[in-house]
């Protein structure tokens, strides 16, 4: 059986043995991703953005998201939170808590934003309104998802805000954004976001724009908050050193798809994926001596409308074979044995803890030095 | 030739106010205070590093070290010509022998210009004033062939227009504009901030080598201790404008003295090992 | 990609948008007619002929004539003449005054910006239509002098936009860049701020175009504008007000005119608009 849109050979039963599409059964997954394909009208044509990405998260699960521009990360964020172009084509399964986003029209959907799934943004300047105090803006998801009155939310504002640990909330709600620091409108967003206690919260980039002291408050803070609420957590950031902090799993992406994942120690431990190592091995770390050249990947992140039709890693890469031009790997279950795939696992609960990357020469890598 | 340790850069005592708009057309006008009493120096062929977060001035000492600002007090000294006694005549002179580059590289070129007017900006003022004669548009042209080739571009680049290439390519473009001149000292303004890990990691090695192929000097401003420390043999730390902690690379990331120093290596995500 | 292509490819983006295509084709009639008036109308415009006032529309008269026998279609063809002459030349006073004095505020800021900002606010105190008939008070009404009124009126509105477009550009990193090289703020002005700020006064160029038009023709209304025999549409509409219920189509043709150029004008400026600021300044 033959995938409709490219023609990969999709073998279901493969995948269940694998472990792609088994949840333990007495477990309904808080978000489920499944072949989360997104096409865009651009210029050059209809162009698939993302190539099928597939995840599940559970209650209080934090999951990372990581890649360089142009990977897709943010654009799986804004899918799952249907917020895409209106001439985005959007194809697969996103489902929370049981409801099928992808089916729901959009006023159903406004009802999840704010409700049940949250998004803060990376620079709070912009995605705060320059006209309107933050007390009405903390407030608006309650008048909108929980219909309060305008008292009663300036008062759950100020509860929220004391949350964040804004100093001086109670002084503070009048105050416009441009008035706060970048840590303290991040914080405010962080309120917002999170005034509905909704299931899952997706931070895209949340601390790039901040001091590094800062980041770390912030950061700090978003983990307690997840954790107390029990809401599941997707982290999307360039920063592998953030990754190894905040989340116990992370994925990598690349082209439009997932090229790697794995609970966060593993990865640090072993790179499958030949772009994951040359995306460690290419960071300046503190502990290099001065002078010393970095480690590059050869060539340069193709361009949207230029994506090979197999791999799009596949010009860049030192362990390219024929097959993997042809068409997209296939998801490979990394462990240190060869046959990895073990049916008398099928039944072990937290399938998710496996470590996959989408490479059929995995074995050939080398460990770093 | 430049003597092993030559002094190149000299920064004395120097700080820098600005005035506030005033509140209301009787009441004074406030002060900010963006950088206090900064002094180091820089040796010749060497690299310094100036960490801080926002606010902390950084990117207004980058600019009084330019001359693009005045100091409000002290002198910004470059092999030994305090650069805002200099005329106007024999600083713009003087501008080919230290160039910057800035941190944006969407903003830093001029996006109706193609690469070849970008590149070749410096060679035209700095050359005609003074002693120079103007060069031919064919010596334009091949000075600025022969930067982009430097900064691993191609000739035919410099038909084109900025909104043609990456972000990691505009920031070579950026290099090639300030390596034009052959300058002693270049002053990179968070050169590498708005970049991809991996396309970082390029342009970091190629300033690496454009150093040790030119004896450059490098100004690096950064708030990424991994990349100074990679980057630089001396470095200080600014909090507030004011030099809180100065010394080698090496003593600051292993022993750091000050609270905030430590404060800030112990930010550094990823690092709890 | 060269220059040829990149205006190739504006071309073609041109074309497909519908604004643009729309305002253009209006704009380019208009322009058509003033040049064919220039040398051909159907009748000469002085050309009375009482005996045939107020026909209706004909094949000898197209549009019919007016209380004076006068073919309306030529009136309309050789008013355009006028319609354009003042959009040019007043847009042009604004432009040619209005932008360098904008450059200079913004190149100069601290008091040079102060005075230059509060004249402009000064200009602007005063109606456009007053100073016009203050004008012609002084000089005596004509075509000269509502052109010098609107052309004033145009050298603030420039002045402000191009010092607002002007602050924009100085605070991108490029003109610091240019700094760093050693240019003078005058090279940067001309060679880096100019050709960025260049997209939107060609758009408040043709809006300006528009508000010219209606201006030169609410003046010819009140009788200080073109002087007979020079045909006006404005003045035409004044003449079509006594004739309002014998013949109201004499209002129409004329009203219809100024309309169709000043939304061929508007519609040209929006497209202009899309086609030209946000392409260009392209992000990742």
């Amino acid at each position: 059986m033959d995938c409709v849109t490219c023609s990969i050979p999709v073998c279901r039963e493969r995948d269940k043995r694998i472990g792609l599409n088994m949840t333990p059964s007495n477990t309904k997954p808080l978000l489920s991703v499944r072949n989360l394909r997104v096409g865009l009208q651009t210029s050059h044509g209809q162009l698939e953005a993302l190539r099928g990405v597939d995840f599940e998260m559970q209650r209080g699960d934090t999951l990372g998201l990581i890649g360089e521009s142009g990977c897709g990360k943010s654009l799986t964020a804004l899918a799952i939170m249907g917020l895409l172009p209106e001439r985005a084509t959007v194809s697969g399964s996103i489902s929370l808590n049981g409801t099928e986003l992808t089916q729901l029209s959009d006023e159903a959907l406004c009802n999840m934003r704010g409700a049940r799934m949250a998004m803060i943004f990376q620079e709070p300047m912009t995605a705060l309104n320059p006209l309107h105090p933050i007390w009405k803006q903390i407030a608006e998801p309650l008048q909108l998802h929980q219909g309060m009155d305008l008292v009663s939310a300036k008062a759950r504002a100020l509860e929220l805000l004391e949350r964040v640990q804004l100093p001086r909330a109670r002084e503070r709600l009048d105050n416009y954004p441009h008035q706060l620091s970048g840590g303290q409108r991040q914080r405010v967003m962080i309120s917002i976001a999170l005034a509905c206690q909704p299931d899952i919260l997706i931070a895209d980039e949340p601390t790039t724009a901040l001091d590094v002291t800062v980041q770390k408050e912030v950061l700090a803070l978003i983990r307690q908050l997840v954790a107390e609420d029990g809401m599941g957590l997707l982290l999307i950031s360039h920063d592998l050193g953030l990754m190894r902090d905040q989340v116990e799993r992370v994925m990598v992406m690349y082209g439009g798809a997932v090229v790697e994942s794995a609970p966060t120690k593993d990865l640090f431990g072993r790179r499958a994926h030949p772009y994951t190592q040359g995306l460690f091995a290419a960071r300046p770390q503190l502990g290099l001596k001065r002078g010393t050249r970095l480690q590059t990947i050869a060539g340069k992140v193709p361009e949207i409308f230029n994506w090979p039709r197999g791999c799009a890693f596949a010009d860049r890469c030192a362990y390219v074979q024929d097959n993997c031009r042809l068409a997209l790997p296939q998801l490979e279950l990394v462990s240190d044995t060869a046959h990895a795939i073990d049916d008398k696992d099928a039944d072990k609960p937290r399938r998710v803890d496996k470590h996959w990357v989408r490479c059929p020469e995995w074995q050939q890598l080398k460990a770093p030095a | 030739m430049k003597s092993p340790h030559q002094v190149l850069l000299d920064v004395q005592h120097v700080s820098q106010h600005y005035a506030l708009p005033k509140p209301s057309l009787f009441a004074k006008a406030g002060h900010i205070q963006a950088l206090k009493d900064v002094s180091f120096q820089l040796t010749a062929g060497k690299s310094m590093g100036i960490v801080g977060e926002s606010g902390s001035g950084k990117s207004t000492l980058a600019r009084l070290v330019m001359a693009l600002e005045k100091p409000t007090q002290g002198k910004v000294v470059f092999k030994g010509q305090d650069l805002n006694a200099l005329s106007q005549e024999k600083l713009r002179h003087s501008r080919s022998d230290f160039q910057m580059v800035f941190q944006d590289p969407y903003g830093s070129l001029d996006p109706r210009q193609k690469v070849l007017s970008i590149v070749t900006e410096s060679l035209h003022s700095t050359l005609s004033s003074g002693s120079g004669q103007l060069l031919s548009t064919q010596d334009l042209k091949d000075r600025a062939t022969f930067a982009l080739t430097e900064v691993g571009l191609r000739p035919s680049d410099l038909d084109k227009y900025p909104h043609e290439f990456s972000g990691g390519q505009r920031q070579r473009i950026a290099i090639a504009r300030a390596l034009i001149t052959r300058p002693s000292l270049i002053v990179a303004d968070e050169p590498v901030s708005a970049l991809d890990v991996s396309v970082q990691a390029q342009v970091l090695n190629l300033m690496m080598d454009l150093q040790d192929r030119f004896g450059l000097s490098y100004l690096f401003v950064s708030h990424d201790l991994a990349v100074i420390n990679l980057m630089c043999d001396d470095v200080i730390v600014l909090q507030h404008g004011q030099v809180v902690e100065a010394g080698s690379a090496n003593e600051i990331f292993q022993r750091p003295q000050h609270p905030y120093t430590q404060a800030l290596l112990a930010a550094i995500p990823g690092l709890s090992q | 990609m060269s220059t040829p292509q990149t205006f190739q490819r504006m071309t073609q983006r041109a074309l497909k948008h519908h604004s643009f295509v729309a305002g253009a084709a209006i704009v380019l009639l208009l322009v058509i007619s003033a040049t064919v008036s220039l040398f051909w109308s159907p009748y000469p415009v002085g050309d009375i002929d009482i005996p045939n006032k107020l026909a209706a529309a004909s094949a000898q008269h197209w549009f019919g004539t007016d209380s004076l026998g006068r073919d309306i279609a030529s009136l309309l063809l050789v008013g355009s003449q006028n319609s354009l002459l003042v959009g040019f030349i007043a847009v042009g006073i604004g432009l040619g005054l209005g932008v360098p004095l904008g450059l200079l505020a913004s190149a100069q800021r601290g008091w040079v910006e102060e005075v230059v900002m509060r004249a402009a606010d000064f200009t602007f105190a005063f109606p456009a239509l007053l100073s016009a008939i203050l004008l012609t008070a002084i000089y005596g009404p004509g075509l000269v002098v509502s052109i010098t009124a609107i052309g004033i009126f145009n050298i603030p509105v420039f002045a402000r936009i191009t010092r607002g477009a002007a602050n924009a550009v100085w605070s991108r990193d490029f003109t610091l860049a240019a700094r760093a090289a050693g240019k003078t703020k005058w090279a940067i002005t001309w060679e880096h701020v100019l050709p960025n700020v260049a997209s939107v006064l060609i758009v408040q160029a043709t809006v300006q175009f528009a508000i010219a038009i209606l201006a030169e023709a609410a003046l010819s209304y009140l009788g200080l504008g073109t002087q007979p025999p020079n045909p006006s549409w404005g003045r035409m509409l004044n003449e079509a007000q006594s004739q309002m219920f014998q013949a109201p189509m004499l209002a129409v043709y004329p009203g219809v005119a100024i309309a169709l150029a000043v939304l061929g004008l508007n519609l040209m400026g929006d497209g202009l608009r899309d086609l030209l600021d946000p392409r260009l300044s392209r992000t990742r």
